[in-house]
């Protein structure tokens, strides 16, 4: 407070500046906030255990952090445009396992990644065809969708848990190289490609526009059906990749795969700054949630604490993202 | 603290200031108690800011609003409701799919034991309506009022609730000439019996009619408080309201070249048949009511309305129906009169706002320095205020955010230009150049739809007027035909059409 107080005032213009430049200054702080937290997270966890900067816990950090990257993303995609997509765990389950049933089947690896990244796209592709043709309110369709998918799954698996040996399915999860497991490049990739799709192409600002105002958006000749339709697909295809990432690193499925990541999955962009009310979210922003979230988990893991109080840690870091999200709408209207 | 000598309400230095539009400078104004007060000027004079600062759904930026003698800068809006403070919105505020006296006595109903007392409710509200001679039913629901009607149950409303002064803010949008005297009639009625009102318009005949004292705004500034306007002549007012020293463009009128836009038998979802036609440089003013046809046919004409039957042809060629994409790639534009609800979208850029829905791409990427161009090329030529090209369009001022539409528009090179209210909450000189940059541009060949409220606007920008009414054209002006007067006799069937 101080600081403030001896601040010099002179001149008009200053005294009119002064406050926008604070106010932007918390701006910048709010939309980061996700990098402080995770900071503050880091050095927590050290204090507690050192073995949380080790080598060997950061490359565990950045492997779990690869499939819940994939389904935050795609949850991301459906935020952005002012919907919700809870289906995303439903698609990992149910495209894992047919992944898992095709290579017990003998089906090559390859064919088999492909037909589980084709479902998780088809079955974005009814979701987005169900809320923006038939105008289904995506919160109920897709949490209709993700129960009907999560039964799906026992009935794929009868309830057994499936193993996956075959390299040519599961290197993605298993492979190592220079004693470095390779799950992390995919995480690199998803966010690169993300962050060229959503930032530099016309899809990607249409995206916006139509999160950002679907009335103008449509009225400016953007197809916002089509688009929502499209946003929903690669939102599929990313949690069948997710799918695909979890059933190679566990090497099988079984019938509760995934179950705890849906909740982390929506509170990883909301926390990163995503705006649920859509148009607005940066895919750094995505990222850092993601990360943030990770570490909360494997760092009370590794703090020989309660496995309940972990998952109230949990719950506590999506009420902050709420909370945050709460803030930066209100400072925007109080502003205008 | 009440002085019983004291105004009913008084503002003292009272001033809001939005990002870096002032849209009210320091103002003093008093009403006196039993008045009929007009609060007159144009869009965007400060008139509905003024009002929604003392009603307290505002909060001012600087300033003192007194009343009965009392400062109530700082009360809540309940709180001045309840010192009999009300402000009745241009939208009649009833609950459609509630019953007339579930309204008017919401939200104290009558009840025995936990349940309501529908026949208590009944009677009660039929005694309060005739107290005010109000003859409608009370058990029919609120949304089967006519439209005067809804507006007389607000009315009725806040007078239940011991209003000292009710604000009317225009009140006689959309509303016929018998319907705007019977609701003149029964305002002064009420008046007679002690009711004070402030009465909100930009009509200068509206004030005339019902006011027995008036507060002019201008460019958020009071340019007059107080007067009698019954006591002023008509051109005196209209001075006061439009500003002398302002340079306002006049267009000087054109003959048509070929058509360009040729719209015949169009139904659109309850409106119609209707045929007209606009040519190649002409500005031509669409007048009519709400439900008139002259908006409803402009929308569907874009592809924002749905269209039944009829045809619309650009320069020979038929558009598709419903198809807002495939007629702005024909070369239709429409300047929607909906700017934050259908013209922006707030977080994005002013640079890419200039090309939304019409990205550049090279590849399969954004290409940016073609959306640098626009930007540059438009800023260049419409001179608008912004920080930087990556400013968010939603931190702008109104007359700003307008510029940054248009240029979107006109970066698609149309050839049809629809304007619905292009200067409302516009700022007087960006409505200015907004006008001279439309003239200009007809020059080269561009044909415009003009609708505006603003009579004055249509009067010194179209070379011809189109006359609207029950989903039909019902006459033309054009040349020396064109005056306010006469646009303001079509757009309430004061004519000999309403004989008819």
């Amino acid at each position: 407070m101080t600081t403030l107080q001896t601040a010099p005032a002179p001149g008009a213009e200053t005294t009119s500046r002064t406050p926008r430049a604070r106010a932007r200054w918390a701006d910048v702080l709010l939309d980061n906030i996700v990098w402080l937290l995770l900071v503050v997270f880091i050095l927590l966890a050290t204090a507690l255990n050192p073995f949380f900067l080790s080598i060997a816990n950061l490359q565990n950090v950045l492997v779990q952090t690869t499939t819940l990257g994939f389904l935050a993303v795609a949850i991301a995609l459906a935020m952005l445009l002012g919907e919700i997509d809870l289906s995303v765990v439903g698609i990992l389950g149910f495209s894992g396992a047919i992944g898992a049933t095709l290579m017990e089947r003998g089906v090559p690896g390859g064919v088999a990644i492909l037909c589980v990244l084709g479902i998780g796209a088809l079955i974005g592709l009814v979701n987005g065809f169900c809320i923006a043709k038939l105008r289904m309110t995506s919160l109920i369709e897709t949490l209709a969708m993700g129960l009907v998918l999560g039964g799906a799954v026992l009935a794929v698996t009868k309830g057994r848990t499936i193993t996956i040996s075959d390299t040519s399915y599961t290197f993605i999860g298993q492979g190592t190289v220079l004693g470095w497991p390779i799950m992390p490049v995919a995480l690199v990739v998803l966010f690169v490609v993300i962050a060229i799709v959503l930032y530099r192409t016309p899809w990607g600002r249409k995206l916006y526009a139509t999160g950002g105002n679907r009335t103008a958006a449509y009225a400016a000749g953007i197809n916002t059906d089509r688009l929502v339709i499209g946003s929903f697909t690669l939102g599929g295809l990313l949690a069948g990749a997710a799918g695909w990432l979890a059933t190679s690193y566990l090497s099988g499925v079984n019938s509760t795969m995934g179950s705890d990541l849906l909740l982390y999955a929506v509170a990883a962009p909301v926390i990163g700054g995503v705006s649920l009310t859509g148009g607005r979210g940066r895919v750094l922003g995505m990222l850092g949630g993601v990360l943030l979230l990770t570490i909360v988990q494997v760092g009370l893991q590794l703090t020989n604490i309660d496995a309940y109080y972990v998952s109230m840690a949990g719950g506590v870091m999506i009420f902050l993202a709420v909370v945050v999200d709460a803030v930066r709408v209100r400072r925007r209207q109080t502003r205008h | 603290m009440t002085d019983a000598d004291a105004p009913l309400l008084e503002t003292r230095g009272l001033s809001k200031v939005y990002g870096r539009f002032t849209a009210l400078h320091p103002t003093d104004i008093t009403v006196t108690e039993g008045s009929i007060h007009g609060f007159l000027g144009k869009n965007g004079a400060g008139k509905s800011t003024l009002v929604k600062l003392i009603a307290g759904s505002e909060r001012p930026t600087s300033g003192q609003i007194l009343f009965r003698g009392e400062d109530i800068t700082h009360l809540p809006l309940v709180r001045r409701r309840q010192l009999g403070i009300h402000l009745l919105s241009q939208h009649a505020e009833v609950v459609a799919d509630l019953s007339v006296a579930e309204n008017l006595l919401l939200p104290a109903y009558p009840r025995r034991g936990p349940f309501v007392d529908r026949r208590a409710m009944n009677a009660k509200a039929r005694k309060l309506l005739d107290r005010y001679d109000v003859p409608f039913a009370v058990e029919q629901p609120a949304g089967s009022l006519t439209a005067p009607d809804q507006r007389r149950l607000g009315i009725v409303r806040t007078l239940v609730e011991e209003s000292a002064l009710v604000m009317l803010d225009e009140p006689t949008t959309a509303l016929s000439q018998e319907e705007r005297s019977s609701l003149f009639d029964w305002i002064r009625s009420l008046n007679a019996d002690g009711q004070t009102f402030v009465f909100i318009s930009h009509f200068n005949n509206e004030i005339q009619a019902i006011c027995d004292r008036a507060t002019v705004l201008r460019d958020g500034h009071v340019v007059s408080d107080g007067a009698d306007p019954r006591a002023m002549g008509s051109a005196e007012i209209s001075e006061l309201v439009v500003g002398s020293a302002v340079d306002e463009f006049v267009r000087s009128p054109r003959p048509a070249k070929e058509e360009r836009l040729v719209v015949t038998d169009l139904v659109t979802e309850g409106v119609g048949p209707l045929s007209f036609s606009v040519g190649a440089g002409e500005i031509v003013g669409f007048v009519g009511l709400p439900g008139s046809g002259a908006q409803e046919s402009a929308r569907a004409v874009a592809g924002l309305r749905p269209v039944q039957s009829g045809s619309i042809q650009l320069d020979g060629r038929t558009l598709r129906p419903g198809d807002v994409r495939g007629a702005l790639d024909s070369g239709m534009a429409y300047l929607t009169n909906d700017r934050h609800g259908e013209g922006i979208v707030g977080p994005m850029s002013v640079r890419e706002s200039l090309r939304m829905g019409n990205w550049p791409s090279r590849g399969g990427l954004l290409s940016e320095a073609e959306v640098t161009r626009t930007y540059d090329k438009y800023h260049a030529r419409m001179h608008f205020r912004v920080a930087g090209p990556d400013q968010p369009i939603e931190e702008l001022s109104g007359g700003n955010q307008q510029k940054i539409i248009l240029g979107r528009l006109l970066a698609r090179e149309p050839v049809v230009l629809i304007l619905d209210e292009p200067t409302l909450g516009v700022d007087v000189s960006t409505k200015e150049e907004v006008h001279r940059l439309i003239d200009e541009l007809t020059d080269s060949g561009l044909a415009v739809i003009l609708l505006a409220y603003d009579t004055d606007e249509m009067v010194r920008m179209v070379d011809r007027v189109v006359a609207f009414q029950d989903g039909a054209v019902t006459g033309e002006l054009v040349g020396a035909e064109i005056s306010a007067d006469a646009i303001l006799a079509r757009l309430h069937h004061q004519s000999e059409l309403a004989d008819a």
